[in-house]
């Protein structure tokens, strides 16, 4: 699996003491110009480059065409009324996750908000932290009572989940002990 | 998504987002830096935020956790 990250993702996930758990879940995950550009702290800098040095994250300068599309989704964004805009970054993001199917990693209201919206879009996969908190809790990359590591993730990056969020988290989990104890 | 349940999603994150902000860190700093901070706690918007600032997303990103205003996931 490929996931192409945003600026805010990737620098708050950074923070995160178990941010390993997401090269488990992805084979790659790529890091645009766009917003490697945004990068300035020397800890995160680290953080990418030593990841680049070993392949999970890959550098990705979009080309002309992406480019091009990634305005458009802001030109749109920014006509729908009451529809939050989505920012060059994460609409670069959303361009590349429809042409290749990989997956956007964001934590962008607009950008998660205008894939819903837009039958172009609808079928591009948004995970925010919390979707690939879950992912990795299900494929068992995390481990221990979910709720604290949920709130190790809000405390350490200033994150706040609602709470319909946190219970689709829990139920889910519970679920799945469920189905893997009736089999 | 119904247009109405974006909104009361979008309400209640700007909710957190006021209620959590320290506001006397907020307001003592430079007539830029604030208004990017005020914009960043009514929107959630770090990208727009940081031009506001004329900062980079990332360094616009310290301030936010220093100003103590939460990423809010509806």
């Amino acid at each position: 699996m490929i996931g192409v990250a945003d600026t805010c993702f990737i620098i708050d996930w950074s923070k995160y003491s178990n941010r390993e758990v997401l090269f488990k879940l992805f084979n790659k995950v790529l890091i645009l110009k766009q917003v490697l550009d945004e990068v300035r702290r020397e800890e995160t800098l680290n953080y990418i480059v030593q990841k680049m040095m070993t392949e999970q994250i890959e550098f990705y300068e979009p080309s002309t065409l992406v480019l091009r599309e990634a305005d458009e989704i802001v030109r749109r964004s920014i006509s729908i009324p009451h529809l939050r805009r989505v920012d060059l970054p994460e609409a670069l993001c959303i361009a590349i996750g429809r042409g290749y199917g990989y997956v956007v990693l964001t934590e962008n209201l607009g950008a998660y908000y205008f894939v819903k919206h837009e039958d172009r879009y609808k079928h591009v996969i948004i995970w925010r932290s919390i979707d690939v908190l879950r992912e990795a809790y299900l494929k068992g990359f995390l481990h221990g009572d979910p709720l604290n590591i949920i709130e190790e993730y809000q405390r350490e990056t200033k994150h706040v989940f609602s709470k319909r969020e946190i219970n689709r988290f829990i139920e889910l989990v519970s679920r799945r002990k469920h189905e893997r104890g009736t089999n | 998504m119904k247009l109405n349940e974006m909104n009361k999603d979008l309400e209640w994150a700007r909710s957190v987002r006021r209620k959590y902000a320290n506001w006397e860190f907020i307001n003592k700093q430079p007539p830029r830096i604030k208004a990017a901070l005020i914009y960043l706690v009514e929107t959630g918007d770090l990208y727009v935020a940081s031009r506001i600032a004329n900062l980079t997303v990332e360094e616009m990103d310290e301030l936010r956790m220093k100003a103590n205003i939460p990423i809010v996931i509806p």
